[in-house]
């Protein structure tokens, strides 16, 4: 009996120190970057971020698509352009960006010659960009129940457009890992899961709509493993200013400069939340007295509670880590040791 | 303390997860109709067509982003009047705009003499055989063909990935050298040598040679004489040739100018002016009239979404005859709409109504109004404006708006319909309605009579402007032509959020649920197909409608009325939605109407008449991977209700309709046992509210907010607060001896009273539900902490072991009893 007692011991002990050993190790990281200008003209910063991550593909987002031809039809809307290319030890994986819109009453006819003109379009920004080919293509789209099946026709018309070489991969939004059966599950060959945007962006309160790690519990806890694709992940690394005026949502100031937040004659600030009210008119950010702003910023705490959790609760596979998005602004915020250390928490 | 703190992080963890919830439940929602998100009667075209673009929405950069004149009929006409009376617009039009690449190479030909024929449809072509005789026109035809490629952008050319800016610089300063050319050589036709000048404009420009571009303009164009629209359209490049060339404040006053002159380029120039970054005060210094002033200042104007008096006495000041006032005084009254109309909780299906205004915003809009209505009222009295009974009659709308409804009809009187233009006429008629709306009493015939006629005129105007948009968009016309369906939301406004709460106010919801099926569009459903589907011939609104407000004697009475027929004046208006209501959609609605009365033997009755194969779908748990239906379980007691424990096998609406009417039977033949009976009878209408397993048995909605806001129809008393069994709970109670039966049904009574805790609207819960500071006290618990059936529980029956187990498991009756409060 004691035997046996110490036997389990040891086998307990042999258990926790492999988990101890391993910590969450979920299989190798692939990091890499979102590029979503729609110039390529990285700057040093950007250049430093990818070399210093070793990152050997980079996605970029090559256009959108939405109704907006003369007549409503689905054309590329701001199309990305190369002046430069890209080195050779970094490859492109193009990604597209596609408005729900644009799968409202799109006959089959017309999703088949949209899947060629994408593909089409993709391979001449590709080669624009220097490449003489990818490896894979990403599709960008926040399908719901009325556009999914659209969206998985144009997905089948994608695949037979790239063939077997290229993986075709989708992203995926948090309730579509959720909700499987109404969401339906993209005919590609992995999903890439987008863990930010996720509160409501509109809802006036002291809420992070980038991050919220609330949201990520409820959403993926469970259901995460159990994922029938291989998953990608994409983190965000911006902020941004939500205004509210009359308490209704009046959109993002992109013209407010964060640093004025903390100046207590333009801005009241409730304490210990996120939230600053104007006390003066900043008309050069487009904001009015009594505008009510909420900075929500990416926080480096949520980031790794974010990494955390989702190397606890991912399958253990290869996969490639993406960070929203490449830009110096953005990677202000960050040091490249802070997403090494993102990293090296999977 | 210590389980206060407990419970306090266990209701935390709840209310986030709710907020969270009902912050996706939104987020998912529909987008909102930019052309339909508020309640509004004022037509934003009633001073005209020329700037609708520019009228006032939210939601948009611009309302309507077509441009108000067609510039190819424009063209179009000049060629015609160019080359004679023998030559038509729309010939010149099939020719110039509407023919494909084949076509194209086929009259080139044609006119370059090679020996082929025509088709049938270009051999009688005004247009063509003209240039056959006319050497001049044909060769700038052939010309402008052969520009064309690099002066428009074909579909194929947006889904080309090269960037425009590479294709061939040179080739396009070749044509416009040639263009020049020709330009310099015509000195007499000042036709062509307009139309010559503004393709070496263009094709300068395009190719990136600025300054040839602007003297180009400048040489031939801008002292050509004539007012041909071609000089906008060049005058248009010239701006944007300055902003590549530097000058961008003299570029956004040269877009304000062509936003003036050509109507057919305005929409443009517009959003030129705004995508050059430079202030007012720039553009205004470049302005050499009042009317450019009042012009620079109304295209900044359009772009205030905002309550802007300002503007619109700074550009009536400046130029009082400009069509502009008429524009921003319409679109001050439609943001005004935005606040001040009344708005039915099914308006749009009933998804922008959750939110209340707070005071002070209604109360700022109120004062706006008095401003707008003063400015209204001047523009009457001064008569420098065109047509200053648009003052009048926006007057008389703000009045309405205000619910000054004597002065309404008083403002109104000081104006003669008969001498009103056509749109300012309708607006007056509609003004008519709405005041009369106001005076209406209930089941007044000659009232009813009185205000047909007008009834009838609307009905007519959206039957007329529908026929129009099928007949221009096809099967498509709700969506691609929603900007121009002005009457049809008027009147959809005008039963949906005037006249249905009306009647519903005069307590005839029969007759509100007329006027809410008469809301919808009339083609939108269709209202002759076999009601035997009721729901498919009636809009989310309607259906809505009908399934929260008819209590089971207006549905009798509605079907009664298809039977029989409606003996009153407004009958006409109903013809064709009033018909059989013999269908499975309406025996189970009248049958949930009845369980939602406690009727149960009624209910039974309403549900025998359902066909054999009916069956409603069941609710599905869409937080769970697969979706999981949801059964109900009315009969089971839990001292949580959540996590909710639902049944394992459907249960339909019939079957718990028998079994609560056999519990009721039961009372009856076995009074002894009456006190288990009740508790059965409590436990199922209890587990039949939002926070129960069973909800979809009475109600055909259910959404997380339904567990904290009040509802505003007839059985919002079991679905939110619990009250009928309350009522039963505590029957049984008085009805038996023993304790630990009366425990539970006293612990049963406390999650009852608990359910009052209800907040007004969506926006009350998020300001007062609850509180993100570590330092207050959640109010749902300090609600609970003062429920009197904790009181009872504590006091009389601490010592049962249904308490004790309550106690274990229930944190806010634990706290209760562990504080020392009274």
């Amino acid at each position: 009996m004691g035997i046996h007692i110490i036997y389990r011991l040891s086998y307990l002990v042999c258990i926790v120190i492999l988990t101890g050993a391993c910590g969450y190790h979920t299989g190798k990281v692939e990091p890499s970057f979102y590029y979503w200008k729609t110039v390529y003209q990285p700057d040093s910063v950007e250049k430093n971020a990818v070399k210093s991550m070793d990152a050997n593909r980079l996605f970029i987002r090559m256009m959108d698509i939405d109704t907006q031809g003369p007549n409503g039809e689905a054309i590329p809307v701001s199309a990305i352009t190369f002046p430069g290319t890209l080195p050779d030890t970094v490859a492109v994986v193009p990604v597209v960006y596609i408005v729900n819109q644009v799968l409202y009453d799109l006959s089959e006819t017309e999703r088949d010659s949209l899947a060629v003109r994408i593909y089409r379009f993709v391979k001449g920004k590709v080669r624009q960009a220097g490449k003489p080919d990818f490896n894979e293509l990403q599709l960008d789209c926040d399908w719901t129940a009325t556009t999914r099946d659209t969206y998985f026709d144009l997905l089948g018309a994608l695949r037979e457009q790239v063939g077997d070489t290229v993986r075709l991969t989708a992203t995926l939004r948090l309730h579509q890992v959720r909700n499987r059966r109404s969401s339906g599950i993209p005919p590609v060959d992995r999903v890439l899961l987008m863990c930010y945007n996720m509160g409501n962006l509109r809802q006036p309160g002291e809420h992070n709509s980038i991050l919220d790690l609330q949201e990520m519990e409820t959403y993926l806890k469970e259901f995460l493993p159990d994922y029938p694709l291989p998953v990608d992940i994409a983190l965000p690394l911006f902020s941004w200013s939500v205004v509210f005026r009359d308490g209704q949502y009046a959109g993002i100031s992109k013209r407010l400069d964060p640093r004025l937040l903390s100046d207590t004659a333009r801005f009241a600030h409730r304490e210990g939340s996120a939230l600053y009210r104007l006390k003066v008119p900043l008309p050069e950010a487009g904001l009015r007295a009594g505008d009510v702003v909420r900075r929500e910023e990416t926080r480096w705490k949520d980031l790794r509670s974010a990494a955390d959790f989702l190397a606890a609760h991912k399958r253990r596979e290869d996969f490639t880590l993406l960070f929203y998005h490449l830009d110096s602004q953005v990677l202000q915020t960050f040091s490249n040791e802070q997403l090494q250390e993102i990293i090296d928490r999977f | 303390m210590n389980n206060s703190r407990k419970s306090l992080i266990v209701f935390s963890a709840f209310a986030l997860t709710y907020f969270g919830e009902i912050a996706i439940n939104i987020a998912c929602g529909p987008e909102p109709d930019p052309y339909d998100y508020y309640v509004s009667y004022f037509h934003n075209n009633t001073p005209g067509d020329a700037y609708v673009p520019f009228s006032f929405t939210g939601l948009r950069f611009l309302y309507d982003e077509n441009e108000p004149e067609s510039e190819s009929l424009i063209n179009s006409r000049e060629w015609a009047r160019y080359l004679g009376k023998q030559v038509t617009a729309a010939d010149v039009g099939a020719i110039m705009y509407r023919t494909d690449a084949a076509t194209d190479s086929l009259i080139a030909g044609y006119l370059t003499g090679s020996p082929l024929s025509l088709p049938d449809s270009l051999q009688h072509n005004t247009y063509l055989l003209a240039m056959v005789r006319h050497k001049a026109a044909r060769e700038y035809y052939l010309f402008a063909k052969e520009s064309e490629p690099y002066a428009v952008v074909s579909y194929q050319n947006y889904w080309d990935p090269d960037p425009r800016d590479t294709m061939d610089a040179g080739e396009m300063e070749a044509l416009a050298d040639r263009a020049e050319t020709h330009a310099a050589a015509l000195k007499r036709d000042r036709f062509l040598r307009l139309r010559y000048a503004y393709q070496a404009a263009r094709m300068y420009h395009y190719a990136g040679a600025y300054e040839r571009c602007v003297e180009i303009y400048d040489q031939y164009i801008a002292t050509a004489p004539g007012n041909s629209a071609v000089k906008g359209w060049a005058l248009s490049l010239k701006a944007g040739a300055v902003r590549r060339l530097g000058n961008p404040a003299t570029a956004a006053y040269l877009f304000s100018r062509v936003f003036t002159l050509s109507p057919e380029r305005r929409v443009q120039a517009y959003k030129n002016f705004h995508y050059i970054d430079v202030t007012s005060d720039e553009v205004l210094a470049q302005a050499e009239s009042d009317d450019e002033r009042a012009a620079i200042a109304a295209i900044e104007a359009f772009t205030n979404a905002d309550f802007d008096v300002h503007a619109l006495a700074s550009v009536y000041s400046l130029a009082p005859r400009s069509p502009l006032v008429g524009v921003l005084l319409t679109r001050e009254i439609n943001k005004l709409e935005t606040q001040l109309t009344e708005t039915s909780a099914y308006y749009n299906g009933g998804w922008w109504s959750g939110y209340r205004e707070p005071d002070s915003v209604i109360t700022r809009a109120r004062q706006h109004a008095v401003r707008v209505a003063e400015f209204a009222q001047q523009l009457a009295v001064e008569k420098q404006y065109t047509d200053p009974d648009l003052g009048t009659i926006a007057a008389a709308y703000i009045n309405w708006l205000l619910g000054e409804t004597e002065k309404a009809t008083a403002t109104l009187a000081t104006v003669k319909l008969n001498r009103l233009s056509e749109r300012l006429a309708d607006q007056y008629r509609i003004i008519e309605l709405l005041v009369q709306v106001r005076t209406l009493e209930v089941s007044n015939a000659l009232d009813e009579q009185a205000m047909l006629p007008a009834l009838q005129w609307l009905e007519q105007k959206r039957q007329r402007e529908l026929a129009g948009a099928r007949e221009q968009y096809g099967t498509s016309y709700d969506w691609l032509g929603a900007s121009e369906l002005r009457f049809n939301r008027t009147a959809t406004n005008l039963y949906q959020s005037v006249l249905a709460p009306h009647f519903m106010r005069q307590r005839d919801t029969a007759m509100a649920a007329l006027f809410m099926w008469n809301s919808d569009f009339p083609l939108a459903t269709d209202h002759t197909a076999d009601t035997a589907d009721l729901y498919n011939h009636m809009s989310w609104s309607a259906q809505s409608f009908w399934q929260e407000q008819l209590q089971p004697a207006a549905l009798e009475q509605l079907a009664k009325w298809g039977r029989e027929g409606l003996e009153q004046p407004w009958a006409a208006l109903f013809e064709g939605r009033l018909g059989g209501l013999d269908s499975d959609d309406y025996w189970d609605l009248l049958g949930t109407a009845y369980l939602r009365m406690h009727d149960y033997p009624a209910a039974s009755r309403a549900f025998d008449h359902l066909s054999s194969d009916f069956e409603q779908e069941p609710p599905v748990n869409w937080y769970s991977a697969e979706e999981d239906t949801l059964w109900p379980d009315p009969f089971v007691t839990t001292i949580k209700d959540y996590p909710k424990k639902f049944g394992n096998t459907s249960l339909s609406k019939a079957d718990f309709a028998k079994a609560m009417a056999g519990l009721q039977l039961r009372i009856e033949q076995d009074p002894v046992n009456a006190a288990g009976y009740y508790y059965q009878l409590a436990n199922g209408v209890y587990q039949t509210g939002a926070f129960g397993n069973s909800w979809q048995l009475i109600s055909y909605t259910w959404t997380s907010a339904d567990n904290y806001v009040k509802g505003d129809y007839y059985y919002a008393g079991d679905f939110h607060e619990a009250r009928q069994a309350a009522v039963w709970y505590a029957k049984a109670r008085e009805l038996s001896d023993d304790r630990e039966f009366q425990a539970k049904c006293t612990f049963m009574l406390a999650k009852c009273e608990q359910k009052l805790y209800q907040f007004d609207s969506i926006s009350d819960y998020y300001e007062n539900g609850y509180v993100f500071s570590q330092h207050q006290p959640d109010p749902y618990w300090l609600f609970s902490q003062r429920n009197r059936y904790f009181g009872e529980l504590r006091d009389k029956y601490q010592d049962t072991e249904f308490a004790r187990a309550a106690i274990a498991e229930c944190t806010y009756l634990a706290d209760f009893v562990m504080s020392d409060l009274p």
